[in-house]
């Protein structure tokens, strides 16, 4: 026992980093097979008809953007390209600047009119509170949008969804934990017969395992569910494809380290055993 | 009745909203208008969003109350301290005073307010402080807080609206969190070194478990297993972890329903601290 503990775990750490990052600046990217969930969540997309109305709720912040905003610029040029009108809330505070930013960026590209096409309605503070008041009633969550301030009713998209979220076609939550998926499902799309598809990091995902495939459609899974995602979505969308490749890069990168820590799980393992036969 | 009054307020409002959940929910389509129920709900949530809102509030003042009597008792950490207070009332400010940009002083909005710029078409560029569009063009202020003439769409090459909080959001405060969250990576790696040990079956379970998922999550780890790893994986991921995560998901509500309703007939006092 005693080897381990005296390595410098400062090793440990130079290792990963050196391979991390060196693959990550050298390496080349590989495309991976996408899973059934993610291809259901690509597929749930686009069967939606043209015209419906998609409720996309950032429910994240900076610390898990590299796992899931990849997933909300994806799906945003998705739902775009598929001419779905798109209404964009958040329940994480630090979400807004995010959600913006793709907003901002995504919407000229494809010639969406704000408030016809498209509404960012932003941040609603209450945690799972505030989802169970969107879900009753749109209109009583947000009285104005967050760009303009203007009343909800002089949005055509929004009132079109009426009082109740009966009027939506879909959720999609790009989820890093509490508030998210696991709030939005009893608060709105259970109660209201609202279907929903997730993006979530890896720590979350299996927590979605019992919800899928009803009311849970599909879903992205971390980092790798993000980057088959995207593989599926950039052929159609030529925008997305330096953010395929950034996603592929990273990928592999991460592959590299994954094996490296199984790498040191043997490697731990060994040197017990050794140790603890020479203790005998 | 310090007791009591709570636990009845309790009651009501958890009945209240019990009864709601199950009241048709209003829907249009099947001529189903919101219930007296469901207005009562309403309200009630958006009391509970008010209360959310007044926790963040709370919670700053409690932030600065720590730090603040940290600060003043010369702890070891007060250089950290100072920054943490600095750093969330600097963010404050400029945030409070981009958000009102047009009803502060206009030396403030000078000081505090990137000016926009827009860049026309014939190479010129006004600066100001953008107020909005119209139909026919772009509303500015300059500095004293004047109305600039009206600039036509149709001249207008690029407008550029810099923000002070967007600034710091995307420069410091998304950077630093994401290194906070990266740094898991390396200490997964040091303590699975250290710790990951088969001392008995559960745990050479869990460890041969972790490897395959691992090998499975990444086309690399697949390739090197000769392509048994993703399969594998996915069948632990479908079987054990699904079962395990709904066994979990079952328990977890009944639990979450037997203390609701301990509340609700008020059995259960312990948010009362008894």
């Amino acid at each position: 026992m005693a080897a381990p503990l005296a390595f410098d775990r400062r090793w440990i750490y130079l290792g990963l980093g050196l391979l991390i990052t060196g693959l990550y600046a050298f390496g080349s990217p590989s495309a991976l097979p996408p899973a059934a969930p993610v291809q259901e969540y690509y597929d749930a997309i686009e069967a939606l008809p043209e015209g419906s109305i998609v409720l996309l709720s950032a429910d994240f912040d900076p610390a898990s953007a590299a796992e899931l905003y990849p997933m909300f610029y994806g799906t945003l040029h998705h739902l775009f390209r598929r001419n779905i009108r798109v209404i964009g809330v958040c329940t994480w505070p630090a979400a807004p600047p995010f959600s913006r930013e793709a907003f901002r960026s995504i919407a000229p590209q494809y010639h969406k009119e704000y408030g016809k096409d498209w509404v960012e309605l932003g941040f609603l503070v209450g945690d799972d509170v505030a989802m169970g008041i969107i879900g009753q009633s749109l209109r009583s969550a947000y009285p104005n949008d967050a760009l303009s301030k203007a009343p909800y009713d002089s949005f055509p998209l929004l009132r079109d969804v009426g009082d109740s979220s009966r009027g939506l076609s879909m959720l999609i939550t790009i989820s890093a934990g509490f508030p998210g998926i696991l709030e939005w499902i009893p608060q709105l799309c259970t109660r209201y017969d609202v279907p929903v598809l997730a993006g979530t990091t890896a720590v979350q995902t299996p927590s979605l395992f019992p919800y899928h495939p009803r009311p849970l459609l599909g879903y992205l899974g971390s980092a790798t569910g993000a980057t088959q995602y995207l593989q599926l979505v950039a052929p159609g969308t030529p925008a997305l494809a330096p953010v395929r490749d950034e996603n592929q890069r990273r990928m592999m990168a991460q592959g590299w380290g994954h094996l490296y820590i199984v790498a040191l799980i043997v490697l731990g393992n060994i040197i017990y055993f050794r140790s603890r036969r020479r203790a005998a | 009745m310090k007791r009591e009054i709570p636990i009845l307020l309790t009651v009501i409002c958890g009945l209240l909203v019990v009864a709601a959940f199950f009241a048709p929910a209003p829907d249009a389509a099947r001529g189903l208008q919101p219930s007296v129920w469901q207005a009562i709900n309403s309200e009630l949530l958006v009391w509970g969003q008010i209360l959310v809102a007044v926790a963040f509030l709370l919670g700053i003042a409690n932030v600065v109350r720590i730090n603040l009597r940290q600060i003043a008792a010369r702890h070891e950490d007060r250089p950290y301290k100072i920054v943490l207070l600095v750093s969330m009332f600097a963010f404050l400010i400029v945030g409070l005073a981009e958000m009102h940009e047009r009803d502060l002083p206009n030396w403030i909005v000078r000081v505090l307010v990137p000016a926009d710029h827009v860049f026309m078409k014939d190479g010129s560029v006004v600066a100001g402080w953008v107020q909005g569009a119209t139909q026919t063009g772009i509303t500015m202020r300059d500095g004293d807080g004047r109305d600039l003439p009206e600039i036509p769409h149709e001249q207008v090459e690029l407008v550029s609206e810099p923000s002070a909080k967007m600034w710091v959001y995307f420069k410091i405060f998304a950077p630093l969190q994401a290194t906070m969250f990266s740094l898991l990576a390396f200490y997964v790696a040091s303590a699975t070194f250290r710790a990951f040990r088969a001392r008995s079956l559960e745990s050479t379970l869990l460890l041969m478990a972790g490897a395959v998922v691992m090998l499975g999550q990444v086309p690399i780890g697949n390739a090197l297993t000769g392509g048994s790893a993703a399969p594998v994986e996915a069948f632990l991921m479908d079987n054990f972890v699904k079962a395990a995560e709904r066994a979990i998901a079952i328990g977890g509500s009944l639990g979450v329903l037997a203390t609701g309703l301990r509340i609700v007939l008020g059995l259960e006092r312990s948010y009362l601290s008894e």
